[in-house]
């Protein structure tokens, strides 16, 4: 069984569409959903949770048809942290507890005490007066005491601290340890998805422009620095996005195999391969 | 359906005990105008629960929660009518009290009327907050209690229980409030559900 398999979903509004969106994720895999402002990722999310219907095509999460009308039920094994979506300011750790303990079929509050702990979150201070990163590791918190077979995470690690985003990326790693444990994280840092990974969907202007294997992106690019005229002698297609490197140089995000061996290429980054590419979509 | 009940009650617990206090204050003097807001007050606390849901964005997290549309509505209702039944029972007790204290006759006509004119507004205003949201929604409610606290005048000369069919101005009263309400719901749960699409 997959995670998340979409197949032909649109979705219109007045000033955007997300359009013929194909895409599929593998159980016990993580992906990093990724793309500029306003690509869609939150959108996409909304479909793939039930919070938002699609005016068309198939839309399946742990197997059930998000559609259907006791697809609520599904949503026991699913965890949700959201960027800008919280719980009432005037709740407490413990007050939240005892709401979700009465929502999950599955709460642990033993395991959501444990995270309280390791996240150094107060019990008994309200909502309002945690700062973002705090929300950010409650809502973690919560995401991971349901026993949830799949993880969505809508920018989870923004406003966290490096270390607890180590610390918490390392939590999502543990997660999926288990073989049915998956997770869509959609994150602008993109160092984080590099590090735990296994695909990489990039979302841009309502399209996903591809959905492919880490490795194999970090396999199938390059960055080339050197002349114009090095630049240019390499064969059409080579090149996907080019730009001056301010010294009259070139530096290129190019496909590896399309570049003869005297080249020398660097390693490119998930960061430098999106990067490069959105800026050439914008182009076109 | 419980959980979001909790999460509400824990969500306005401060508003809940002023509520109260107020309840109790306005049902004992002796005045039709504050004994009906008394009961109308209490349909405000759905509004207060969803402003502040509206506030953290609560909504879009619960979505993806497994709450079914008719537990996102109903709880909103529910909250409502616990309140208002509550505020009922405090204000006949406070009414029955001063009557009692101040041997002047128990006039429970006026609180049940108003009970169910709040129950009424509630019902009509509450499909408009999930519809417009909350700000838009209140206006219209603080428009609907007004006009209801000013005929209090008109509604305290309303003397059911003198009347040759007292009883059955009640009954009906309640039958009509519980199809309205049963409407309301109804009205609510769709324009929920096509806010998903």
């Amino acid at each position: 069984m997959n995670a998340i398999e979409l197949s032909h979903v649109s979705k219109s509004f007045r000033d955007f569409s997300l359009e013929d969106l194909n895409f599929i994720l593998p159980e016990g895999c993580i992906c990093g959903l990724v793309g500029e402002n306003g690509a869609g990722k939150t959108t996409m999310i909304r479909l793939l949770t039930g919070a938002l219907r699609a005016d068309s095509g198939d839309l399946k999460t742990l197997g059930a048809d998000v559609s259907a009308k006791d697809f609520y039920k599904t949503k026991q094994d699913i965890g949700v942290v959201l960027d800008d979506a919280w719980f009432p300011g005037m709740m407490t750790a413990l007050q939240v507890e005892r709401v979700m303990e009465k929502t999950y079929v599955n709460w642990d509050g033993v395991l959501y005490h444990r995270f309280l702990e390791k996240f150094s979150l107060p019990e008994k201070k309200y909502f309002k007066d945690y700062s973002r990163g705090m929300r950010m590791k409650l809502a973690i918190a919560v995401a991971l005491s349901h026993d949830p077979k799949l993880l969505v995470l809508d920018e989870a690690t923004a406003g966290l601290d490096p270390l607890v985003r180590d610390e918490v990326l390392d939590v999502f790693n543990e997660y999926t340890r288990e073989e049915h444990h998956s997770i869509l994280m959609s994150s602008h840092i993109l160092s984080d998805l590099e590090k735990i990974s296994d695909y990489i969907a990039f979302l841009h202007k309502g399209r996903l422009l591809f959905c492919e294997e880490k490795d194999r992106l970090l396999e199938a690019y390059g960055i080339f620095e050197g002349t114009v005229d090095q630049a240019d002698s390499l064969m059409e297609g080579a090149i996907v996005h080019r730009e001056g490197n301010g010294f009259g140089g070139v530096r290129a995000l190019v496909k590896r195999d399309m570049v003869p061996e005297g080249f020398s290429l660097t390693h490119a980054s998930i960061e430098d391969i999106i990067l490069n590419l959105v800026k050439e979509e914008n182009r076109k | 359906m419980k959980a979001l009940m909790i999460k509400d009650t824990y969500s306005i617990w401060k508003q809940m005990k002023l509520m109260v206090l107020m309840v109790v204050i306005f049902s004992v003097v002796p005045t039709p105008f504050l004994n009906i807001f008394a009961v109308t007050y209490a349909s405000m606390i759905p509004y207060t629960a969803a402003a502040l849901d509206e506030q953290s964005r609560w909504p879009a997290m619960a979505a993806m929660m497994p709450y079914r549309p008719m537990d996102m509505v109903l709880s909103k209702y529910a909250l409502g009518w616990i309140f208002i039944g509550g505020a009922m029972m405090i204000s006949l007790v406070a009414g029955a009290v001063r009557a009692l204290v101040m041997q002047t006759v128990f006039t429970y006509s006026v609180i049940c009327i108003g009970a169910m004119a709040a129950l009424v507004v509630m019902s009509i205003t509450m499909p408009l907050i999930f519809k417009f949201g909350v700000e838009k929604g209140r206006l219209v409610v603080i428009f609907l209690i007004a006009l209801i606290c000013g005929s209090a005048a008109a509604v305290s000369k309303v003397d059911i229980q003198n009347m040759p069919v007292n009883g059955l101005f009640l009954i009906v009263g309640v039958v009509v409030t519980v199809v309205i309400s049963g409407v309301s719901v109804f009205i609510a749960c769709r324009i929920y559900e096509r806010s998903m699409r």
